[in-house]
């Protein structure tokens, strides 16, 4: 079951995902659900852990250039492996980063963490997936 | 002279190291989007990367670089007095989602008729933008283009 919540949460929320990777998360503790999101996503492989060094279709650089969908997965894996459960900002997430964290929190059968997700300008069908959107539950959604 | 406020549609070229950019924008404010790794904040990387390189090899780069600034909302920006000095100027803002929540930055750029805005955003701006004027970035052939899903007449 994916939560969402379409209300600015006013506590318990991590808004700026960016900063929270850049200040929380360590490249020598992904572990390969990590490194699948980072390869799903962004194109991405690991090549040094302990620097961070990274590989993309754009050229070498460093886990900090990410792109932030990829850190709002790689902070949900984060939190879900420290046991921290807070409401994490996925408005910064396209479809694809979208499709991947949703597979996740699926796998993971995680009924805790809730996604703060308001994209007005698009609409998604996200097929095989169960949400539970402010209370209103449904399968197959299409997502705005 | 690049003359941002006049002559729609604009396209601005960038090709710097291997990646390259062809960015219509149709008018004076453009919303773009895109899947998660497509290359919007890498834009605003490689437009501060050649302003800062251009200090010693102003020859190399086409003199409409000048014109061009990029804000993060997030962490680069301090509020409406960082643009009240611009003028004739492409302004790119990466990671806009909270820009409907600033009502000041909102008022001035719908009365601000010097400027250009490029807003990297995926969340509605309230600022009253025709689906007409948002667009994504995609990859064609190796090129990053941006792609208009409408174009229709009445909707400004």
């Amino acid at each position: 079951m994916i939560n969402i919540t379409r209300k600015l949460p006013d506590s318990n929320f991590i808004g700026d995902v960016e900063s929270m990777f850049n200040l929380h998360v360590d490249p020598t503790d992904f572990n390969d659900n990590d490194l699948k999101a980072m390869r799903e996503i962004d194109n991405a492989e690991l090549l040094d852990r302990n620097t961070g060094l990274i590989k993309t279709p754009y050229g070498l650089c460093s886990v900090k250039n990410l792109s932030t969908g990829c850190k709002t997965v790689l902070v949900y894996n984060y939190c879900y492996r420290s046991g921290i459960k807070k409401i994490i900002n996925a408005n910064e997430s396209g479809a694809n980063a979208l499709a991947t964290l949703f597979d996740i929190i699926d796998s993971n059968n995680d009924n805790d963490t809730k996604l703060y997700l308001i994209h007005r300008n698009k609409m998604y069908m996200i097929p095989e997936h169960d949400f539970n959107v402010d209370g209103k539950r449904g399968r197959n959604l299409c997502l705005m | 002279m690049f003359n941002v406020v006049k002559g729609f549609p604009k396209v601005v070229n960038i090709d710097f190291n291997k990646n390259k950019y062809n960015l219509e924008l149709r008018g004076r404010i453009t919303q773009l989007d895109g899947n998660s790794g497509s290359g919007k904040t890498l834009l605003c990387d490689i437009i501060d990367n050649i302003k800062s390189d251009m200090k010693y090899n102003n020859e190399k780069y086409p003199d409409y670089f000048n014109n061009i600034f990029t804000f993060n909302y997030m962490t680069k920006y301090n509020g409406v007095s960082d643009l009240k000095d611009l003028s004739n100027s492409l302004i790119v803002f990466d990671r806009a989602d909270n820009v409907s929540s600033d009502k000041d930055l909102i008022n001035y750029v719908l009365s601000d008729r010097n400027n250009c805005y490029l807003f990297i955003a995926r969340t509605c701006l309230d600022l009253g933008l025709s689906p007409n004027y948002i667009c994504e970035l995609d990859n064609r052939n190796g090129v990053l283009v941006t792609l208009y899903e409408f174009e229709e007449k009445g909707w400004f």
